[in-house]
């Protein structure tokens, strides 16, 4: 098949790119670098499989010949890239994603959009179903991808009913692998990085809070899995087993060979703890996927990464 | 000349409530610039404008990027009621969030003031009663609705990003159910179907028992507070709820168009259809409080005004909404055959 990956040099497209090159297909991707990194496709082959254009999908994305599966991938998706790329964030989500369809809808393609848990807001409940509306602060300061990712969906519903457009829809909770951002701000490669460095782990509060992480080689199974089944809704993507941060903590200094740090707690700061758990009964029963991956497996491969960035 | 006239902008100035603003701000002496793409809305409701010299109408569709020197721009276009946006889901979110991105860099460039008409639509399936516009809401994100609820939050999240990082001199309105002359007598909105009906001598049709309730503001009092919020202070950018607290069933509405059209018509029960809200009322304290504004007009006087109108227009001039193909031509593939 020749499928379009957008956000290709990103810490997920580029895995997705890895996987469908080995699988024989070719892959035409886009990005613009604004958070994608060149590097991420250091081991994608300059095979003459793989195209990459470099493009903001804000412009029409006018592609020649057959094209068989879309993943919708491209936008910042860190709290620290979005702040930064707030205007950015809305428009690829807004245009970008009906320049995408727009291409869908011509080439006969089926288009995956890469949506997100944070469409759920902050839920009144610890457990997120599909069905379940969100509570969203349109206004707020983190409100620029809720509302974009919100608004791709809704648009992606529009081009399905309207035109019949083959969109899927999946939300992906919390991801991790080789890859993810540096600089992201997210607790596992922050704690990662404490520990290679030697310096101690600082958990907020009592520790107890749970966060629940999937490895990416899961979720490209699971965003396979959507785009060649045939339902229309979102479907979540994620691992419902969580973990305390002091249960991470801990397997990170186990998993970092020679690390001799310590948990150091730090007062609870004024940041709301958001309930981040999904439900994926519809996963299971319409996909029939969940991960495989436990942590333990997942993390030596990012401390790997890591190590080696370092060592850079 | 007095340095207080100014060239103001109105996106959907051809629209039932932008040809409203378009009439005050000409009889005041400001340059009037009316964009409209005419999508949904009527060249008749600003024909009369024409050939005034502070009256300009270009027709224009704002997803497209425009240039104009304007000192204040009031954002009114989109489609706006179910049968028109749900026709054309895709025109109506490009409109939203395409239209407020070109209309907000425009106000960045030339430093301009922008209003977003923005939308009660945005609290989606309220949960509290009445709505604060500090609640977030409850919106479907996926539903049949969600093309202008989604759109219109998208486009409230875009002005508070200019706001914030672009000091872009910003007011967001949400209206509420508004209803007067100039509406579109096929836009599928209860006020209008209501008087269509009665006047051609059709039962009245409500969705469902009749209970849910709605709350109906007269054209004239929304304008007032649109243009209270445009003139208020800058550091009350809202958003701002407006439009009228008082509360009717749709029984009630029924029974007062039939009551003052006169006609010998009785009123008929269909199923209520998906998404369709059972409550919506505004909490307007915000807008008395900073704007000094309520609305004035009791519903009898607006509905007398109303229905007045549309006994005056001719009916058989009006299309009910169909599904426009004409957009899928300009994008930029067509289907494979």
């Amino acid at each position: 098949m020749r499928i379009v990956i957008t956000g290709v040099a990103g810490f997920i497209g580029s895995h997705l790119a890895e996987l469908l090159l080995g699988q024989g297909h070719e892959v035409v991707g886009y990005d613009n670098f604004i958070t994608g990194s060149k590097r991420n496709l250091e081991g994608v082959p300059a095979a003459a499989k793989f195209q990459l254009i470099e493009q903001d999908v804000c412009e029409p994305v006018d592609l020649d010949g057959a094209v068989d599966r879309i993943y919708h991938l491209a936008s910042p998706a860190s709290p620290n890239a979005y702040a930064a790329h707030r205007v950015a964030t809305m428009k690829v989500n807004s245009q970008g994603t009906a320049n995408l369809l727009d291409l869908a809808t011509a080439k006969g393609a089926r288009f995956l959009l890469a949506s997100t848990s944070e469409i759920y807001g902050e839920p009144e409940l610890p457990t997120q179903r599909e069905d379940y509306w969100g509570n969203v602060n349109p206004i707020g300061l983190r409100s620029v991808y809720e509302e974009a990712k919100r608004f791709a969906e809704a648009l992606c519903m529009a081009y399905h009913r309207e035109r019949g457009t083959d969109t899927r829809i999946v939300r992906m909770f919390n991801t991790y692998g080789p890859r993810m951002g540096l600089g992201d701000g997210r607790v596992l490669s922050t704690f990662i990085l404490q520990a290679l460095k030697g310096e101690p782990i600082s958990v907020y509060g009592d520790g107890t809070q749970a966060r629940s992480f999937c490895h990416v080689s899961d979720a490209l199974s699971g965003m396979i899995a959507a785009i060649e089944g045939d339902f229309h809704e979102p479907i979540n993507l994620g691992s419902p087993q969580e973990t305390t941060m002091v249960a991470l903590a801990r397997e990170i200094i186990a998993q970092v060979p020679g690390a001799n740090s310590k948990v150091n707690f730090q007062p609870a700061p004024a940041y709301d703890p958001r309930f981040r758990r999904p439900d994926i009964s519809r996963a299971r029963q319409i996909l029939g996927w969940s991960p495989k991956i436990s942590l333990k497996e997942g993390l030596p491969s990012v401390v790997e990464y890591y190590r080696q960035l370092a060592d850079k | 000349m007095s340095s207080t006239l100014k060239r103001i902008l109105v996106t959907g100035g051809a629209g039932f409530l932008g040809s409203h603003l378009c009439d005050r701000f000409v009889a005041e002496g400001h340059d009037v610039i009316c964009l409209d793409n005419f999508f949904t809305s009527q060249k008749s409701n600003v024909v009369h404008l024409l050939g005034k010299p502070n009256f300009e109408l270009i027709r224009h569709d704002i997803v497209h990027p425009i240039l104009l020197e304007v000192d204040e721009i009031y954002n009114m276009a989109c489609p706006a009621s179910p049968p028109h946006y749900q026709y054309n889901p895709v025109k109506t979110m490009k409109t939203s969030v395409m239209g407020a991105i070109n209309m907000l860099g425009l106000a960045k460039r030339v430093r301009a003031k922008i209003l977003q008409a923005s939308t009660s639509e945005v609290y989606g399936e309220p949960k509290i009663h009445p709505q604060t516009e500090d609640y977030w809401g409850n919106v479907n994100p996926i539903g049949i609705r969600s093309c202008y609820d989604e759109g219109k939050r998208a486009a409230e999240t875009l002005f508070f990003d200019y706001y914030r990082q672009n000091g872009v001199n910003i007011r967001v309105i949400r209206i509420f159910n508004t209803y007067g002359p100039r509406m579109h007598p096929y836009d599928g909105r209860v006020v209008s179907n209501f008087i269509v009906q009665a006047i051609t001598g059709q039962d009245l049709t409500i969705y469902g028992d009749g209970s849910q309730t709605r709350s109906f503001c007269y054209r004239d009092d929304l304008v007032d507070g649109i243009v209270a919020m445009m003139q208020g202070p800058d550091d009350f950018v809202g958003p701002v709820n407006l439009g009228n607290p008082g509360e009717f069933t749709m029984l009630e509405l029924a029974e007062k168009v039939i009551e003052l059209t006169g006609a010998k018509v009785k009123i008929t029960h269909l199923p209520r259809p998906a998404d369709d809200p059972s409550q919506r009322r505004p909490n307007i304290d915000l807008a008395k409080k900073h704007l000094k504004w309520e609305p004035k007009i009791p519903l009898a006087e607006g509905l007398k005004k109303t229905i007045e109108y549309f006994k005056s227009i001719d009916l058989s001039q009006y299309r009910k909404p169909t599904s426009h193909d004409a957009h899928k031509n300009t994008d930029m593939f067509t289907k494979k055959a």
